[in-house]
Order: structure tokens, then sequence, then C-alpha cells
């Protein structure tokens, strides 16, 4: 009997352990990107801007893939570190490891659907993939990295709890179709056609004109 | 010419996609890379919950790195209900408590503390033979940056080898919290 109260007590601990264990391998998130959201509290749009990274599938992951920082115009952080170098709130900036903005967007420019959000940043990361494959150092390219490419390793971090300031009224989000990252290329696909029609047509114009002449 | 014009023009139309309308400052790399805002470093002089100053350079650390992280609440939380002198073998558990995710050096690991400036974080050590605790905000060529909690207006530059004889006679222990520190300057 008192076997059986030993089994159940090791199997409690077991089972309860990971709930309050919070001791964690130090992530290699060196080479992560930074999403900062810059605006003040009391803005609607601010808050709305907040509610489309939290309500949409495609920003929530894409958030989880960096290091995301939300910063309120009445901190010390925002009059230390921001107040000098953002042009108008609320902003979204995404930054390389080193530093270097990608994208940026405030005021009206900021895109109007998580769609276009998205978009806008999975393409800013593409160009910094290709960035970070230009300056790759001799040893990144041809030492432990698969084909030569060494992207930094994108650590699954759990989402620290965030608490949003309240509207003075309801948020206006707008309800959308958690869409596939397919859109994303399906959209890409269509730009890079128009632009290689657009050459193409060009290139045959000017040849037309070339043998007229 | 022609070949200039349409770099400037491939320029706009990509700078008008990815929404960057001026060109944006650029700031010299920072030094140290963990450079918390005087107002958000954490002097060891609070009032403790007996009313009387009482602070604990344990938590005054990790409050400062906590803010670092953009981990506001907890850090005030931990200001609030945490003074006195602490431990540091007892810091594990105490950060489990809080739920505070974090890493931990307890077997004299150099390469712990070059992890923790590589990804910007900073990290809380034991020197003076474990009876202080400072924050290391950064390691450059042969010097170490600290933010000591006695007086933080000032980051303090010292030898590289002094340092880490001193950290390792402490016991080589130190510590991070584990989010997203607050991202670089442009």
């Amino acid at each position: 009997m008192k076997g059986n109260w030993w089994f159940i007590a090791m199997l409690l601990f077991v089972v309860t352990a990971p709930v309050f264990g919070e001791q964690v391998i130090p992530p290699a998130d060196q080479g992560k990107m930074y999403l900062s959201i810059v605006g003040d509290r009391n803005d609607r749009a601010y808050y709305n801007l907040n509610g489309m990274f939290l309500n949409d599938k495609n920003l929530r992951e894409f958030k989880k893939g960096v290091h995301f920082n939300n910063v309120t115009s009445d901190s010390a952080m925002y009059k230390a570190r921001y107040q000098e170098n953002v042009k108008g709130l609320p902003t979204v900036r995404l930054q390389n490891a080193k530093g270097i903005v990608l994208y940026e967007a405030y005021g009206s420019n900021l895109p109007t659907t998580a769609m276009g959000m998205y978009i806008r940043l999975e393409l800013a990361s593409i160009l910094n993939d290709n960035a970070n494959w230009q300056y790759a150092t001799w040893g990144e390219r041809f030492g432990n990295c698969p084909w030569g490419k060494c992207r930094p390793k994108q650590e699954q971090e759990e989402e620290p709890v965030e608490k949003l300031p309240e509207p003075k009224s309801d948020p206006v989000v707008e309800p959308e179709p958690d869409g596939p990252n397919i859109l994303l290329l399906v959209v890409l696909g269509l730009v890079a056609g128009v632009v290689g029609l657009g050459a193409g047509v060009l290139s045959q114009l000017r040849k037309e004109h070339t043998e007229r002449s | 010419m022609k070949s200039f014009m349409s770099v400037v023009l491939m320029g706009a139309v990509i700078s008008t996609i990815l929404g960057c309308s001026k060109p944006c400052k650029i700031y010299p790399p920072e030094k140290p890379v963990v450079n918390l805002p005087l107002e958000l470093r954490q002097q060891n002089n609070w009032v403790g919950s007996g009313g009387q100053f009482d602070g604990s350079c344990v938590w005054a650390t990790m409050i400062s790195l906590l803010r670092w992280q953009g981990q506001y609440e907890i850090a005030d939380y931990i200001r609030r209900n945490r003074a006195g002198g602490e431990f540091l073998g007892s810091v594990s558990s105490k950060l489990t408590e809080l739920n505070i995710r974090f890493a931990v050096a307890e077997n004299h690991d150099e390469e712990f503390l070059a992890w923790a400036i590589r990804t910007r974080r900073g990290a809380a050590v034991g020197i003076k033979k474990g009876k202080h605790m400072v924050a290391v905000v950064d390691i450059v060529g042969d010097e170490v940056c600290i933010l000591d909690n006695r007086n933080v207006n000032s980051y303090i530059w010292i030898d590289k080898d002094k340092f880490f004889r001193d950290w390792h006679a402490s016991g080589g222990w130190a510590f991070t919290p584990i989010y997203s520190p607050v991202s670089p300057l442009p």
C-alpha cells in the first residue's frame, strides 16, 4: 500500500514538474529580427494595430519568429531610444539583428489589412535573407551550413503575456480569414509575371524600333 | 545616365513598396550593447516592505535586465515585493516561483556570458567572492562592461582577465531572463 502512494506521488511530480520549471537552455537566437510596435497607448490606431498582430494567424506566427517589442510613447524606453528616430505614431518597424531597418511604416502609411502588413513584413524578411547570404562569411558559407546558406535558427519562443491598454470604445479590428501562406506566393508570382511580361514587351518594342530605324 | 536613372527609379519603387519614404538615421554601434536608459537602471536602495531602505543587489540587477527585455510588470512586482540579501544558490528557485523564464550558468561557463552579450540580453553575475551581484552589459576585446547597482549613473569598463578572475573566485555563477531584448538603435 505504501509503495502505491509512493508511485502516485512520483507520478504527480513527473506530471506537474514541467508546469513549474522555467529554467531554459540558452537559445541561439542572436540572428533573430526585431519587430517593434511603437505608439500612444490612448490612440485607437495603436490599439487596432496591436489587435491586428494578436488576431491574425499569419502575423501571430511571424511574431513568434522575431524579437517582439511593444513600446508606448509615455515610457522611458521610448524617450531614450525611439522618440528621436520614429517619424510618426503608431509605427511598425522591422529590423535585422544588426539593427538595420528592413521595413518601417507609420501613421497613415500603415497597411490597413493584416494580410497587407504580413506581405510587407515577409517581403522585407526575404530581402534580409538575401542580404545575409551576401554578407555571410566564408566559414558560414562553406563550414557547417548546408547548401552554404546560413539562416539564423528561428527559435519558437513562448509568447509573453501581453496586456493591452483598454480603449475608450470597442476596437475596430477587421475580421480577416486566416489565409494560408500560399497567398503570398501567388501575389509574388503575379508581380513577377507582370514585371516579366512588361520587360518582354518593352524589349520587343525596342527591338522593332531598332530594326525600323 | 540612363542606367543611373533606372537605379533611382528602382530604389523609389522598392521604397514605396516597403514604406520607407526617407532615409533613416544611422546610429553608430552601441557601447555597451545592453544600453539601458538611466531612468530604467535599478539602483540598489529601494524601500522594502518594512518601510526601510533595504534593496538587494541580486534583485536590482534582475530588475534592470527585465526592463531591458520589456518585462516591466514583473520588474515592478519584484521591486515591490523583494528586498534584502539573497543567496545566489536560492535565486533559481525564486525565479521559478516568480514564473520567470531564465537561463543559468553554474559552472564557470565563460561562453554563457559571451552568449548573453551576443543575444543582447546581458547577464547577472556574482562577484567579490559571491557577496555582490552586477550586470555584465558588454564584452569588447580585453574589457568587460558592468552595470553596478550601487551606482547606476555610469557603466564601468574593467579589465577582462581581472573580471573573470573575480567571477571564477565567486563561484562562476550567472543568470539572465529569457525574453526579447529591446530593438537595437536603427
